[in-house]
């Protein structure tokens, strides 16, 4: 198993840095281009989420992303020290409705749940933690080394 | 992000080339209702080069097909990649927008 960890300011101009992180270990990792693609997106989402809600608006904040390569999956976790937020309190867009009485937010989370293989939210030691984990084909975790 | 407007006849065929995220989205929103609201009643929206859209970007999209078909107009959306395609398909947008797979039959359809 191996950890890397980025510190980054909560701003959404950070998030191509995030991206970016995030694109690298997963190539270490030996995820294939659309697995990596759909981590990328939904860490956006979480990213975003933290920058307009972890915060009070004006005061700095700080996202931490650790990465984690293990053997069959990779784990990335956003973690925060803001305010504590409970995505399973969020309700679920209701996609049946037609486009005129469709509401325009509310996709994110929905989104998260379905781009990777696991979701996890805790609240540590004061901290949000999210992990979003991607299981890797048996054949992809072999090759990639610690 | 990049956003070029090309006008063929009454049709304002718009080529988003790059990511549609949390950062282009407003930008996108912006270009978009300034087209509308200078009178654009046909639009096509050529996603061809488009290889990213996140939920903001979504936002974005239905912020402008809304407005445009509640006053009449159209909006067609063309050349979805992979990695579009599947976020519409998740989010039910596949089936809500006018979605084609080329250029020539959303400006049919447009």
């Amino acid at each position: 198993m191996t950890t890397v960890t980025l510190r980054l300011p909560a701003n959404l101009e950070e998030l191509p840095a995030a991206q970016d992180f995030l694109a690298r270990q997963a190539e270490l990792g030996g995820l294939d281009p659309r697995t990596s693609g759909r981590l990328a997106l939904a860490l956006e989402e979480v990213f975003v989420n933290v920058c307009h809600y972890a915060y009070p608006a004006g005061t700095p904040g700080e996202i931490e992303l650790r990465a984690t390569r293990d053997p069959g999956r990779f784990l990335l976790d956003v973690i925060d020290d803001g305010v504590e937020v409970d995505p399973q309190g969020i309700q679920e867009p209701d996609l049946d409705l037609p486009l005129e009485r469709r509401a325009v937010g509310g996709l994110g989370w929905f989104m998260i749940r379905r781009l990777v293989s696991e979701l996890h939210c805790r609240r540590e030691r004061g901290r949000n933690r999210v992990s979003l984990v991607m299981d890797l084909p048996a054949d992809a975790s072999a090759s990639a080394g610690g | 992000m990049n956003i070029e407007i090309t006008q063929q006849a009454d049709i304002s065929i718009v080529t988003v080339t790059g990511k549609l995220d949390a950062l282009t989205a407003p930008e996108y929103e912006r270009r978009l209702g300034r087209l509308i609201e200078e009178g654009a009643q046909r639009i096509v929206v050529d996603f061809g080069p488009l290889v990213y859209v996140s939920s903001a970007g979504l936002r974005a999209l239905l912020n402008t097909t809304k407005p445009l078909q509640a006053r009449g107009g159209r909006i067609v959306y063309a050349n979805l990649q992979e990695p579009v395609r599947e976020v519409f398909e998740m989010t039910a947008l596949l089936t809500l927008f006018r979605v084609h797979d080329s250029l020539a039959d959303a400006l049919a359809d447009v």
